[in-house]
């Protein structure tokens, strides 16, 4: 039986809380904590090294608690989602009736980039539904812009305050109500593009990408985008409007990549951030798979059409 | 290019389709078709020989898990093998290695084959 104020809930239990000092941050996260170790469900914390320290040093048992240090599981929202989704899975099947996490994604006020979490917190009220998964999410107002705090209300069902008290967000947006935050063009973008190409195939855009970034970026970053630019390509001529252009930037440390056409792009603002569903092939496996790598990835409505960007190299901050 | 077909030898009674270079939306049905033909052979175990594939995308990964799963129902299995780091790398991200098994030489892919030697040729003779 599932403990505390998700008791009776089905699904993924997503709550937001904001403070503004250490007392009110152990004020929110410490009984959520220690109820859950005293009704003995996993308690997985995702913060960094201070505050996962200030934690430590408040519980009774540190020790009951998963802390999760390694950084890489936020390296991309599509990765972390796929991450916890198994890891929720382990629990389950080690009979959790409900699983405790706490976290923040990364953004400028932990060190970090927004682009693209705005998307994740949405997403994890549907891909988590299937868990019996209590997520509080706590944010620093000191620390985290206005963009984030606007965000985390608007994908947060619930909010608890400091104090204890829980309320329902009244900004929240359903999934398909969802606004996701305007992504932030690249520099390199102000400059003409390497290349231009117009109704080449994957294979002709491989071909060229392969000699534009050979030695600019890792290999294993130059495989990636090879993959996230071929799957966009054959969405959009498979799935988008013609004419596909796709346009390349390059300077030594990296590339930017925009597969464009003319159509309205996914409906779905989620779109590969959800698991594609059993034996689902294209569009929704190609995106999801794009997002699975260590790329940038950003899906761009505009008046013109449909951008998938994908960037790999030193992304500016 | 892309080819347009792939073939499926038997080694040691087991068929194996062996794959291309680049695995994509062009040549996946073409894949498919192959695997189907391999399965028509009625053996438990089908190895899709990868050692050679730099390149598979999302077409590609689809018709690789639709085919294990045909093999599964029939209380079978396709095997694997994959060289490539960076195809690997996408089996191990998507979570598809955890479905499929995949080894890094296809002897080793081969059912029942821990004591016999690795050529082909020798393999079709091992009791298994």
């Amino acid at each position: 039986m599932r403990t505390g104020a998700a008791r009776g809930h089905v699904g993924h239990f997503h709550e937001a809380g904001f403070y503004g000092s250490d007392a009110e941050f152990r004020a929110l996260i410490v009984p959520f904590a220690e109820e859950g170790i005293a009704a003995g469900e996993p308690v997985i914390i995702g913060y960094d090294d201070r505050k996962s320290g200030l934690l430590r040093s408040w519980l009774t048992d540190p020790s009951a608690v998963e802390f999760i240090a390694d950084n890489s599981l936020y390296a991309t929202p599509a990765r972390a989602i796929a991450t916890y989704r198994r890891l929720f899975e382990f629990h389950r099947a080690m009979g959790a009736e409900q699983i405790r996490i706490a976290g923040d994604v990364p953004h400028p006020g932990n060190g970090g980039r927004f682009e693209g979490w705005d998307r994740y917190e949405c997403a994890v009220n549907i891909v988590w539904q299937d868990f019996p998964v209590w997520g509080l999410c706590l944010y620093d107002t000191a620390t985290a812009p206005a963009v984030v705090v606007d965000v985390v209300e608007r994908t947060h069902p619930r909010i608890v305050s400091p104090s204890g008290d829980r309320h329902r967000s009244g900004r929240y947006q359903h999934r398909t109500q969802f606004r996701s935050v305007a992504v932030a063009p690249d520099p390199l973008e102000q400059s003409a593009p390497v290349i231009e190409l117009t109704g080449s195939s994957a294979a002709g855009v491989r071909r060229v990408l392969t000699q534009i970034g050979r030695g600019r970026v890792p290999g294993t970053v130059l495989s990636d985008l090879l993959l996230g630019t071929s799957e966009a390509v054959n969405n959009a001529l498979l799935h988008g409007r013609p004419p596909v252009s796709v346009r390349i930037w390059a300077r030594p440390d990296r590339i930017v990549v925009h597969v464009h056409d003319t159509g309205p792009g996914p409906a779905d603002r989620l779109a590969g951030l959800v698991p594609p569903a059993d034996g689902a092939a294209d569009p929704e496996l190609g995106l999801w798979l794009t997002h699975q790598l260590d790329i940038d990835v950003a899906l761009i409505h505009g008046d013109g059409g449909f951008t998938v960007r994908l960037r790999g190299g030193t992304i500016p901050s | 290019m892309p080819e347009a077909s792939f073939p499926v030898t038997m080694v040691s009674g087991v068929p194996v389709v062996t794959a291309p270079e680049e695995i994509d939306i062009t040549n996946a049905a073409a894949l498919r078709a192959a695997l189907l033909e391999a399965a028509a052979h009625g053996t438990r175990t089908l190895v899709v020989n990868m050692s050679r594939t730099q390149f598979c995308d999302s077409a590609g990964l689809h018709v690789l898990v639709r085919a294990h799963q045909r093999a599964q129902a029939e209380s079978g299995e396709v095997r694997l093998v994959i060289h490539d780091a960076h195809v690997h790398r996408i089996f191990a991200v998507t979570g598809i290695d955890r479905l499929i098994p995949s080894f890094p030489r296809l002897e080793q892919a081969l059912p029942q084959t821990s004591a016999v030697p690795t050529s082909p040729q020798v393999l079709g003779s091992q009791p298994h």
